[in-house]
């Protein structure tokens, strides 16, 4: 088929197979390896990206699916060489340790603060419930959140 | 290697329904259909998705009726339903399906067709009387109950080149009536329902209980209505004390024997949410 869709606000033209999935198109096609493969069936959600600035998962989430649609990866933060106020926050607060849950946790956490810019703590852990760390535990990655959202003041 | 339809209305949609077959896959949300396409390496010489068609996402509420799109995510449901008595039970389960990532874009269409024995939205629509209204090929419409939808094995009674457009629940048999859903997982978040509890009661202004409806999930493979816990309930006050006798409702109606029990604890969580 032929796919017509956006990624990180660039229009892309791909040949594809319809039940290829966003998280191949990303990595292998487009070689957008920023977005993570962890478990493959939704669980753990390392390979979240924005679909329409709705954070889903990119490895359930098919070609067939995005015609016309909205995609934004970890790549697309960064603007002019600057790191989005999250992704700082982050690396401030020592939100990272491995590192490979990192960009799903801020893909979902970009995703709340682009709906909620002023998130309580609970809402901060409801929001990245489906994102599993199994190193850090949590508490800097809800930290950095917050953080990010007081600095963004309501901008996001 | 599949064909692919992506129908951008309705009446596309009622075309390309004429060309599935046995061996053709329909994607909705796809938080299921890609785990079993990739388990099983499923091949399907057709590939239908729903994505395109807007009008199957509508939310339409009014005093009279609830109108559901098939593929209204779990998300946009919860934020529709959220703060209105009668279908706060929609609301409650849409809320609790497993991660923000799957709400957005886990669809009550999906849901309910998928019928999993563990589905949480099946028996709030149950519980509310819905009716599916369904489109086969040449877009020939019919409507259904949501009991009707369910083969009873965990599977659907659509016919071959059907799909369900939306979901209707008549307002008008539950003015002022509340309804809660509460489930019982291993965690709080990201679950699987183990025992799924969707309760609507009709109240009298001192909280006398004068109607009503209780329909569990996860407990057989079809959604369950407990008759004999409405009973319990009728012409008494929503006090959680009530949760043991109301769980005995639960013998041997489970071949797991924790459930029994659990059933008394999910009573009680669901008693506190018709305190005044």
């Amino acid at each position: 088929m032929k796919l017509d869709f956006f990624v990180n606000e660039e229009a892309v033209t791909l040949e594809t197979q319809p039940q290829r999935r966003l998280l191949d198109i990303l990595r292998e096609d487009l070689g957008l390896t920023g977005t993570k493969e962890g478990c493959s069936e939704g669980e753990c959600g390392a390979c979240t990206v924005l679909l329409d600035d709705l954070a889903v998962h990119s490895c359930l989430t098919l070609a067939a699916q995005l015609q016309g649609r909205r995609v934004t990866t970890i790549e697309g933060l960064e603007k002019n060489g600057e790191l989005d106020i999250l992704q700082r926050c982050f690396v401030e607060e020592i939100a990272i340790q491995c590192g490979f849950c990192t960009t799903g946790m801020i893909m979902s956490a970009k995703a709340l603060l682009l709906q909620n810019p002023h998130p309580t703590p609970e809402e901060i852990r409801t929001a990245l419930s489906g994102n599993l760390c199994r190193c850090s535990g949590y508490v800097q990655i809800v930290k950095a959140v917050s953080r990010a959202a007081d600095e963004m003041g309501g901008r996001v | 290697m599949s064909t692919c339809y992506i129908p951008k209305t309705v009446e596309e949609l009622g075309g390309a329904l004429g060309h599935l077959t046995e061996d053709s896959l329909i994607l909705a949300g796809g938080t299921d259909l890609v785990l079993h396409l990739r388990a099983e390496h499923l091949q399907p010489d057709v590939l239908l998705s729903l994505c395109g068609v807007p009008q199957l996402r509508i939310i339409e509420i009014t005093s009279e009726q609830a109108s559901i799109g098939a593929m209204a995510t779990m998300a946009e449901i919860h934020k529709a339903m959220d703060g209105l008595p009668d279908l706060q039970a929609l609301a409650d389960a849409a809320g609790g399906v497993g991660s923000p990532q799957i709400r957005n874009k886990g669809t009550i269409g999906g849901n309910a067709a998928n019928a999993s024995a563990a589905a949480d939205l099946p028996p709030v629509l149950w519980l509310l009387n819905a009716q599916a209204e369904i489109m086969g090929p040449g877009g020939v419409r019919r409507t259904i109950s949501v009991q009707e939808l369910a083969d009873g094995h965990q599977g659907n009674t659509l016919a071959l080149g059907e799909v369900v457009l939306r979901f209707l629940i008549d307002r008008t048999a539950f003015t002022g009536w509340r309804s809660a859903f509460v489930k019982l997982g291993h965690r709080s978040q990201v679950t699987i329902s183990r025992i799924g509890m969707a309760m609507a009661l009709l109240q009298a202004a001192d909280g006398t209980i004068q109607d009503a409806r209780v329909v569990a999930g996860a407990i057989k493979p079809v959604p369950f209505p407990l008759p004999a816990a409405e009973a319990i309930l009728r012409g008494k006050r929503p006090d959680p004390g009530l949760a043991v006798e109301l769980g005995e409702t639960f013998k041997g109606n489970t071949r797991r024997v924790y459930k029994e029990n659990a059933a008394k604890g999910v009573f009680q969580d669901t008693l506190l949410r018709f305190q005044p």
